[in-house]
């Protein structure tokens, strides 16, 4: 621990114990507390009312649409997005399902808990175009009383779209897709290695052939050859790292660092072709963020493979009316010009359907850099693909899940 | 497992069971709350206030709770997110209170003078962004884990981990010293 995380948790705890008990004063009565319990009771009421009501009204639209979005994606002249814009798009994506049997939190409610097991992790392979479920394995069986928050999972994808990586707690595999998107194979990596980077998120490269990670402490990133077990380290100190992408043909990992003293607040390519050495010395600056501290809500950039163009999604709240909306815009950014080219894409929703997610954050973009998929909590499906500004809600998020997480 | 909530159908029961809950809760938690909420807005009422509203906001959502057995975590939440509101609208209150009635800026006051007096990291702490200091509160002062801290706040752990290292570097920044 360092000096100043000691001094840190010393602070805080001499900061709290200004409150004594007796120095707490007797509750207030809640005012209008029964009028405010019945009004809450009759909401309910009537959302449940309503709810019953509209469900099969709204079953039926539902239904009338996917019907005419099938038809409309059989046209020629449909209104999806134009062929050019989806063209060199990953054909599948997969999510990574984490459902409990244990109930979980709802969305719709702030601060709601953690699921708990038993329950079972599930990877689900996806049709990129349409979102339709391909195939679909397990992962791993979550024991019963085991929370969700104990599970750590995360999933990166090969350039390919075939080969996948996947960790769940402390162990870690490589999915293979064959061709028409059914499951080739599922294989856990050794256990030593799988253990090295159980803390993820890890990143696969474009051939799927080694993962990049950083260690606990994130001073060190660490690239582990799949098929030999070799490993190749970049040591940061004293600053810190953390991995975000593989640029083109594999030699290049997109890193956030910084040089001391300050914070990491760099956007640097990191050249791992070679046996290993220091984070500074074999990268160079792409971008110094410029947002350190405006206090938004800012998803990791994502670059596209020629390093021209950087992807981000960055959200607001706001309370207007006594409602609190969060705001959010995925955006593109040039890292040589250094500025914002244009809004992708705008949502809104309100902050009691979202709770704490930001709305959107861009999860991957596509090899050809022309499509993005996103994570959009404020759309209703949860996964989005954006083609040149258009979005296409993809589906695969449970709501039972605690992180919900895809890749391409 | 607590499934005691799982086999309440009687409205009246089950209103007596989240009266008993909720006590419990904040019979045993209320000071916990009250502190984090103080280390949050660094002003006891107004934690004082922000605890209270969430024991009731908690007492009168009880019965969508579907896991009553961690309630303490939905408590903690519903303390951060009040939090959150409390400092958002006091931000808009500073940005509005007129210039020349001599009210101090906080926003830059103890920035130049970093002193080993415990005051300053708590103050500082109030400086820093607010996903930071959610992070670093979760973190440092409640001791929450980083698949915990990612829960309550409902973010990556990865987030977490690099919020926490940004929070804790521009807390040293704040001080002028060096993180090492």
């Amino acid at each position: 621990m360092t000096d100043i995380e000691e001094r840190l948790r010393h602070d805080l705890k001499k900061r709290s114990e200004r409150a004594r008990p007796g120095s707490i004063r007797p509750l207030r009565v809640p005012s209008a507390s029964r009028r405010s319990r019945a009004r809450y009771r009759l909401a309910s009421a009537r959302r449940s009312r309503a709810a019953r009501v509209l469900a099969p009204a709204a079953a039926m639209v539902a239904v009338i649409a996917i019907i005419a979005g099938v038809w409309l994606a059989g046209q020629p002249g449909g209104k999806r997005p134009a062929v050019g814009s989806s063209a060199g798009m990953p054909k599948y994506y997969v999510t990574l399902n984490t459902v409990l049997r244990g109930k979980s939190g709802s969305p719709a409610l702030p601060g709601t808990m953690a699921g708990v097991g038993p329950g079972r992790v599930t990877a689900m392979v996806r049709d990129s175009l349409t979102g339709a479920l391909l195939d679909s394995v397990l992962i791993a069986h979550v024991p019963r009383g085991e929370y969700s928050t104990a599970i750590a999972t995360w999933i990166t994808a090969a350039a390919n779209d075939r080969v996948f990586a996947i960790g769940v707690a402390s162990h870690a595999f490589i999915l293979r897709l064959q061709s028409d998107g059914q499951v080739a194979s599922l294989s856990p990596l050794p256990a030593a290695m799988s253990k090295a980077i159980s803390l993820g998120p890890a990143l696969l490269s474009p051939a799927g052939t080694e993962l990049a990670f950083t260690n606990s402490t994130q001073r060190q990133l660490i690239v582990v050859t799949l098929a030999t077990g070799a490993i190749r380290s970049w040591k940061a100190r004293p600053g810190f790292v953390d991995a975000l992408q593989w640029q083109g043909t594999g030699n290049e990992v997109l890193v956030l660092s910084g040089a001391q003293p300050g914070p990491p607040d760099q956007y640097r390519l990191l050249n791992v072709s070679g046996t290993g050495g220091h984070v500074f010395a074999d990268s160079r600056l792409v971008y110094k963020w410029p947002f350190f501290r405006s206090g938004y809500n800012l998803s990791n950039p994502l670059i596209t493979p020629s390093g021209n163009l950087l992807f981000l999604a960055h959200s607001v709240y706001t309370k207007r009316g006594g409602v609190e909306t969060t705001s959010c815009r995925v955006v593109e950014f040039s890292p040589g010009a250094r500025r914002l080219l244009r809004v992708l894409y705008r949502a809104h929703a309100p902050s009691s359907t979202v709770g704490y997610f930001p709305p959107c954050g861009v999860v991957s973009v596509g090899p050809s850099g022309l499509n993005l998929l996103i994570e959009d909590f404020g759309h209703g499906t949860g996964y989005g693909r954006l083609d040149g500004g258009r979005i296409t809600a993809l589906p695969g998020w449970a709501y039972e899940d605690r992180y919900p997480q895809a890749a391409w | 497992m607590n499934t005691s909530a799982a086999g309440l159908s009687h409205p009246g029961e089950e209103a007596r069971h989240a009266t008993v809950a909720v006590t419990d809760l904040f019979r045993e938690h209320h000071l916990e709350l009250v502190r984090l909420a103080l280390v949050m807005v660094g002003d006891q009422e107004t934690a004082e206030d922000v605890v209270q509203d969430a024991f009731e906001r908690l007492y009168l959502g009880w019965s969508r709770l579907r896991e009553p057995s961690n309630a303490l975590a939905y408590a903690r939440s519903s303390v951060i997110n009040r939090c959150r509101s409390v400092m958002r609208r006091s931000a808009v209150a500073r940005r509005h209170a007129p210039k020349l009635a001599g009210i101090p800026d906080t926003g830059a006051a103890g920035t130049g003078s970093a002193s080993e007096d415990y005051a300053d990291l708590a103050d500082a702490l109030l400086l820093l962004p607010r996903r930071q200091r959610e992070v670093l509160v979760l973190r440092y002062y409640a001791d929450l884990d980083v698949a915990e801290v990612a829960a309550t706040l409902r973010i990556a752990p990865s987030a977490v981990r690099s919020t926490c290292t940004r929070g804790l570097a521009a807390l040293a920044r704040v001080l002028g010293e060096d993180r090492g």
